[in-house]
């Protein structure tokens, strides 16, 4: 039945082509924004590179303009004195090589950076040097008379262009400075925004992604969900099949003894009622009284019992119709016997030494065979009755949902019904039924329960054994044990064997669902299923609660019941 | 009198009751008919026909009944009886038993229930001429 069986799962390929684009998307998102991320580092740090040395300008600036104010003080205080002493001919030289310094460096950076807004400015500082120099020499010189005449307007233009040129330098690196600040910082927060849209993109892609990932996850699910359900409905199916397999054995047989049975009464009323005329001919008073007699205890009689003691009781009857000289005396001995007759046959002496005694006893037997027939028949009718009763109750579909109050007992004589041809081969039944109470649950479902139980109990004992079923009541609840004396379960089988698709049979042969769906059907009356085994000894213990609901009404209706 | 026996097996009565009294009004004296519930009360009847220097001419045997099988019953049968004929009467078509009993207890017929009448006297006098 599962070899069938077709799951609705299919190998996704068309996702998988489809899974690649979005890589693409991926991976040309991560090259920009990393190509975006080197270009702005770059740009920005040539832009804070620029404001550097922008800065480092104007700090040279700066100095610069604070060494040629304070030479210019100097120089001035020397020639104003009109005498250069030695301190300040050392300090002069000192402010000089400082001064000159500066500007050495301020020339250097200048060059470096190829700018030519710094010519005006030493062209200045040459000429106010030229003049300077030229006045200082002549006070070196002694010649103050000479250096006091000397142009001092037009040196003091000059220092004045050069102060001027020097401030406007400054004011100039400050701006770019400050401009190029702002372009780095400009450009760092373009590069957090590229970021962030980079960010943002490869989240709504990965998002997206996820969730088409969720769909398909979903789908799978939902799949599976349904062919869990095929499966447990086809176990459902296949252990109904295997019954069907034992009912068709279980009714066949009282349908073959209603069919013959029927048949024989009706041949054996046709062949009586063409000989009956013959009685009144055939038979003197005394045999008629025996032949009457013989059919009154033939129907008040059961059916003999096949047994040794009937057989030695057979050939002791032949014995002694042989010695009375009745003729085939053994046939005439089993028609007696299955009319209920026993060694005592001196009431019958007339009848069976009568010249007609085979045909007044074949006329009898079949006169009053139709009794023992119909009995056969009733017998067999209430068997098969039984086992449909059985079926019944087995197949039965509660669409109702609801509970219901019933008696473990009667689910477990259904399912021994039903199992009573495998039952009887080789195993002996042993019912141990407690006085329990009713119980409040699925009928249906429990009987699934109990055929699983039952049905692997069987299997374990192929070679024979005894299966005891008992009920007991337990901590307000019903406790069922199926016990079997096979082969016992193995503890690493008895770890997984409660699991989905676990199975020890063949391929094909079991499902891997009986105990997995007992389990559920036990969870779903709030119960609990235990096993111990070892060789010779299984017990499964199934514990089912009296009413489920009954916890929760008691706290329901009674809140003291906490508060105590 | 007869001195050749047809015996039935099967587990139930009412099966055997019916056989027999179909046997009896199909063959009247020309048989002995014997009756036995399991495999092993078939022995005990076979071992008193044996005793009675009745023939058994042909063994009709249900195929599922406790402990021993019908198949495995007549293969026993048939080793220690080549000569007797085996049917096998079953509700249950258990083709590999069937298959069996063939190979191991040379099966005559299998008559499957329910059976008519018709089918058992066709069987058996088919056997027996």
């Amino acid at each position: 039945m599962l070899k069938t069986m077709h799951f609705p799962m299919r190998i996704r390929l068309p996702q998988a082509l489809t899974g690649l684009k979005p890589k693409v998307l991926t991976g040309s998102i991560v090259l920009v924004a990393a190509a975006s991320a080197i270009a702005s580092f770059a740009a920005i740090s040539t832009l804070n590179q620029i404001a550097e040395r922008s800065s480092q300008n104007r700090l040279l600036l700066t100095r610069v303009k604070e060494q040629v104010s304070r030479l210019n003080a100097l120089e001035w205080e020397g020639i104003s004195k009109g005498k250069i002493d030695e301190d300040l001919t050392e300090e002069l030289e000192e402010n000089q090589e400082n001064t000159n310094e500066v500007l050495k460096q301020l020339d250097r950076l200048n060059q470096a950076n190829g700018y030519s807004s710094l010519d005006s400015l030493f062209d200045l500082w040459k000429r106010y040097r030229a003049e300077v120099d030229h006045i200082l020499l002549l006070v070196a010189k002694g010649n103050v008379q000479q250096a006091m005449q000397a142009d001092t307007d037009k040196i003091d233009q000059i220092y004045d262009d050069l102060y001027l040129e020097i401030s406007k330098l400054e004011g100039f690196y400050i701006a770019q400075t400050r401009k190029n600040r702002i372009m780095a910082d400009i450009g760092i927060a373009f590069s957090l925004l590229t970021a962030v849209a980079a960010v943002a993109i490869l989240f709504h892609e990965f998002s997206k992604r996820l969730w088409s990932k969720n769909q398909t996850l979903e789908v799978a699910f939902t799949e599976l969900q349904q062919a869990q359900n095929q499966l447990i409905q086809q176990e459902k199916m296949a252990a109904l099949g295997q019954l069907i397999a034992g009912v068709a054995h279980e009714i066949s047989n009282p349908l073959g003894a209603i069919k013959a049975s029927a048949s024989n009464t009706h041949k054996a009323l046709q062949e009586a009622l063409v000989e009956l005329p013959g009685l009144c001919q055939r038979l003197n008073p005394e045999e008629r009284e025996g032949f009457f007699q013989l059919m009154a205890q033939a129907l008040h009689t059961q059916p003999m019992a096949i047994s040794p003691e009937n057989r030695a009781l057979k050939r002791k009857i032949t014995a002694q119709l042989q010695a009375q000289g009745v003729e085939e005396a053994r046939y005439m001995a089993d028609l007696l016997m299955d009319m209920g007759m026993d060694e005592n046959l001196e009431s019958l002496r007339p009848l069976l030494q009568g010249k007609h005694s085979e045909w007044a006893i074949q006329l009898a037997y079949n006169l009053t065979c139709s009794f023992s027939n119909n009995q056969m028949i009733l017998r067999a009718v209430d068997r098969s009755s039984k086992i449909v009763f059985a079926l019944k109750s087995y197949a039965r579909f509660d669409q109702s949902g609801q509970k219901r109050l019933m008696r473990i007992s009667e689910g477990l004589e259904n399912v021994i019904e039903i199992y009573h041809n495998q039952l009887k081969r080789n195993i002996q039944l042993v019912r141990d039924y407690q006085d329990v109470p009713e119980i409040l649950g699925y009928p249906d479902e429990l009987i699934q329960v109990w055929t699983n139980l039952v049905h692997n109990a069987i299997q374990a004992m192929e070679a024979g054994g005894t299966l005891t079923i008992k009920t007991d009541s337990q901590e307000d609840g019903v406790e069922v044990s199926i016990i079997d004396t096979g082969i016992g379960i193995p503890a690493d089988v008895q770890q997984k064997m409660f699991n989905a698709f676990f199975t020890t049979k063949p391929a094909g042969e079991g499902s891997g669902l009986g105990l997995y769906i007992s389990r559920k059907i036990i969870d779903k009356h709030q119960g609990r299923i235990q096993v111990e085994s070892r060789p010779g000894h299984t017990q499964f213990k199934v514990w089912l609660p009296v009413d489920p609901e009954q916890d929760t009404k008691l706290l329901m209706h009674t809140p003291w019941a906490y508060s105590i | 009198m007869s001195d050749a026996a047809i015996l039935c097996v099967d587990d139930e009565s009412v099966v055997l009751k019916a056989l027999k009294e179909q046997l009896q009004r199909l063959f009247g004296r020309r048989y002995i008919y014997e009756m036995a519930q399991s495999a092993e009360e078939a022995w005990m009847v076979i071992d008193e026909l044996e005793e009675e220097e009745i023939k058994i001419l042909i063994i009709v045997s249900d195929w599922l009944m406790p402990n021993v099988k019908g198949d495995e019953f007549l293969a026993q049968v048939y080793q220690r009886f080549p000569e007797v004929i085996t049917v096998m009467l079953t509700g249950q078509a258990d083709e590999a038993a069937i298959e069996r009993a063939r190979q191991e207890a040379n099966l005559y017929a299998c008559l499957h229930k329910p059976w008519t009448e018709e089918d058992l006297k066709r069987t058996i006098n088919a056997a027996l001429n």
